[in-house]
């Protein structure tokens, strides 16, 4: 198990490595330039910045050289757009905001999304089926995006309960919003998955032998239900946990939490390049890790994969 | 008075293609230390008996008659006051020992919650018992065994298992559904062998389902043969194999592969078993297939007659 994690990473290099060399090309290659702002500027100063940066270097150098950059001094290089900024002191910045109220929205739809799929299967076609069901489809159709605005209306304009957007280092009232804005639609997506596969894992033999052997009915569904009807929610929340806690562009946007998919999105917009990659990077790591965290898990679930 | 008695049983399933009546009126009786064994073409509602007797039945199902055991009503009690019946009382095992058992947990984890849950005993109480029962279900290396998952078991030794977690509470009643239909012949022989010792040990009775007659010859003592959800005919078996009172029993023996005669054609029932769709045309629903049919057969169902252990549902 150990010798097949650290096979697994070390196939992550060449993976990350190519994920690389793709952004840098694509974004690269889009129309644009990362210094023609509002203001055009003389040709003479462009081309003194654009050397300045390495962009006047053929293409296949400016990746060389972005590589070895990150591998020799882990050094993402400066921001273009963020004047004064390194990409490493950006991403410290904003990563800890989107991790804490993604990983808290990741919490509680795992939490409430979990409780009313298992509810929903085994009360099906009872009044807390329908119920259940109909609370995920309702938060299914409320992405963050119609979430954040009804939030901001009901909480802040009306209510005045909450402040309509701030991070404040992340104190509560400033984190309630995004949490719930983000989590709803997951929530309802693995209530969803979370009902079908119980549904599924309630219909099988062994199930049919627990039911026989008079063990009770919590006993069933915690020991013998519970675990197998978890494997398609796990490779569900694998990647989604990776798209939670480097954040959302709504949410960052809409309470202003400064989080790094509003960073982001600007980069893309300005044509920041070693921001754009290295947000990138950072996301493509997480991605492979969580793959991996999702195949150990399933190896703990199921006995018969053995690696 | 009989150890389970079974009256006028019937299982309805709601279906969208309209209800299907998996079980007509089936009535059967089982004493302590007897083997009864239930034959009929797949289809024919051998299952669906037994899980109506143990509850077992899937939601879009319903029942009505009586199921007792040792005189108690136990037919449509929910799953908690069947909990004292279940493993403790009556006990099944299932057609595919490939599935049956949870592919997620130790094959120790499975068996020690029976005797935890029924008996209230420790995890390391019930650990010894269940490993004496492994072995006496013929299960060498039964220590390493308990500690495996079932993927690391063959077919027949799950069942083993199957059988041994069955019995850890000494229930009076073994229900096994076909319980060498996805076994290999050889291993089929043993599985029957250790039933048939089983009943012997411990003075238990077996509800033993199958589609396969010839099985039943050497270990059942008495025979109820099904088709489309009723019991066509019920007797001791030697005498029900030596003299079938009912056209369809008759078919069936006559189906059989004979070792002693040198057939060069096999005998075949022409037609099929029936949709059970269909509420039944109100005659004997054997009698689209029977050779024997008369005018008489398709006006109404035939009466079940019974003379001294045997009884039978035929007008002839
Ligand atoms: N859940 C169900 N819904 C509808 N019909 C069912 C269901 N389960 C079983 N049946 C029907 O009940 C009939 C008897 O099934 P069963 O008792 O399993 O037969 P067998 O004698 O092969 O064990 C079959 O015709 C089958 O189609
Ligand atoms: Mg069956």
């Amino acid at each position: 198990m150990v010798a097949y994690i650290l096979r697994r990473l070390l196939v992550g290099i060449p993976t990350l490595l190519a994920l690389v060399v793709f952004s840098y090309l694509i974004i690269v290659a889009a129309p644009g330039s990362p210094f023609l702002g509002e203001r055009s500027l003389p040709p003479e100063v462009l081309a003194n910045m654009e050397a300045r940066y390495g962009l006047d270097q053929p293409i296949l150098r400016q990746v060389m050289n972005y590589v070895w950059g990150i591998i020799t001094e882990f050094d993402f290089g400066p921001s273009f757009s963020y004047k004064d900024r390194t990409v490493t002191e950006i991403i410290a910045q904003g990563f800890p905001i989107t991790l804490t109220y993604g990983f808290l929205a990741f919490l509680i739809s795992v939490a409430v999304g979990v409780t009313l799929g298992v509810i929903a299967a085994v009360r099906q076609n009872s009044w807390y089926d329908y119920l259940a069901v109909g609370i995920s489809i309702g938060a299914q159709v409320l992405p963050n995006f119609v979430m954040a605005p009804i939030l901001v209306l009901v909480f802040t304009l009306w209510l005045g309960w909450l402040p309509g957007g701030g991070w404040q280092g992340g104190q509560l009232p400033y984190l309630i919003m995004p949490v719930i804005a983000l989590s709803t639609s997951f929530m309802a997506s693995i209530a969803r998955i979370t009902r079908s596969s119980m549904l599924e894992v309630l219909g099988t033999d062994f199930i049919l032998t627990a039911r026989a052997k008079g063990i009770g009915f919590r006993r069933l569904i915690f020991r013998h239900a519970l675990k197998p009807a978890m494997l398609p929610v796990v490779s569900y929340l694998g990647p989604t946990f990776v798209g939670m806690i480097t954040g959302s562009v709504v949410i960052d946007m809409y309470f202003s939490t400064g989080g790094i998919g509003q960073f982001f999105v600007n980069a893309a917009i300005n044509r920041d390049y070693p921001l754009v990659m290295g947000i990138t990077i950072l996301t493509g790591f997480l991605t492979i890790a969580f793959n991996l965290v999702v195949d150990v898990i399933y190896a703990w679930i199921d006995p018969r994969i053995r690696y | 008075m009989s150890r389970l008695r079974i009256r006028n049983l019937c299982v309805d399933f709601s279906t969208p293609d309209g209800t299907v009546s998996a079980v007509r009126d089936v009535s059967l009786d089982l004493e302590d230390g007897e083997i009864l064994a239930i034959v009929g073409e797949s289809g024919s509602g051998k299952s669906q008996t037994a899980f109506a007797a143990m509850g077992l039945l899937p939601a879009n199902a319903r029942c009505s008659g009586s199921v007792c055991f040792d005189g108690k009503e136990i037919l449509g009690l929910d799953d908690d006051a069947l909990s004292g019946i279940r493993a403790r009382e009556i006990a099944m095992i299932f057609q595919n020992p490939m599935t049956s058992l949870n592919p997620y947990r130790r094959i120790s984890d499975q068996m020690t919650e029976v005797l935890e849950v029924h008996q209230g005993l420790s995890k390391k109480a019930a650990r010894t018992q269940c490993i004496a029962m492994l072995e006496s279900v013929n299960i060498s290396d039964a220590r390493m065994r308990f500690e495996q998952f079932p993927h690391e078991c063959s077919g027949g030794m799950r069942q083993r298992v199957m059988i041994a977690m069955s019995l850890l509470c000494r229930p009076r009643i073994l229900i096994a559904d076909e319980p060498t239909t996805a076994l290999d012949v050889t291993i089929q022989a043993q599985v029957i062998d250790l039933l048939k010792m089983i009943r012997e040990r411990y003075g238990m009775a077996i509800i033993l389902i199958t589609h396969d007659l010839g099985l039943v010859a050497g270990c059942s003592d008495r025979v109820a043969v099904m088709y489309a959800g009723r019991v066509m005919e019920s007797g001791p078996t030697e005498e029900l194999f030596l003299s079938p009172r009912h056209p369809y029993t008759d078919a069936l023996l006559k189906s059989l592969i004979r070792m002693d005669e040198d057939t060069s054609r096999l005998y075949s029932i022409s037609g099929s078993h029936p949709d059970t769709t269909d509420a039944g045309s109100g005659g004997c629903p054997f009698n689209p297939r029977c050779p024997v049919s008369t005018i008489a057969c398709s006006a109404s169902l035939p009466a079940v007659r019974t003379v001294g252990s045997r009884s039978w549902a035929c007008i002839r």
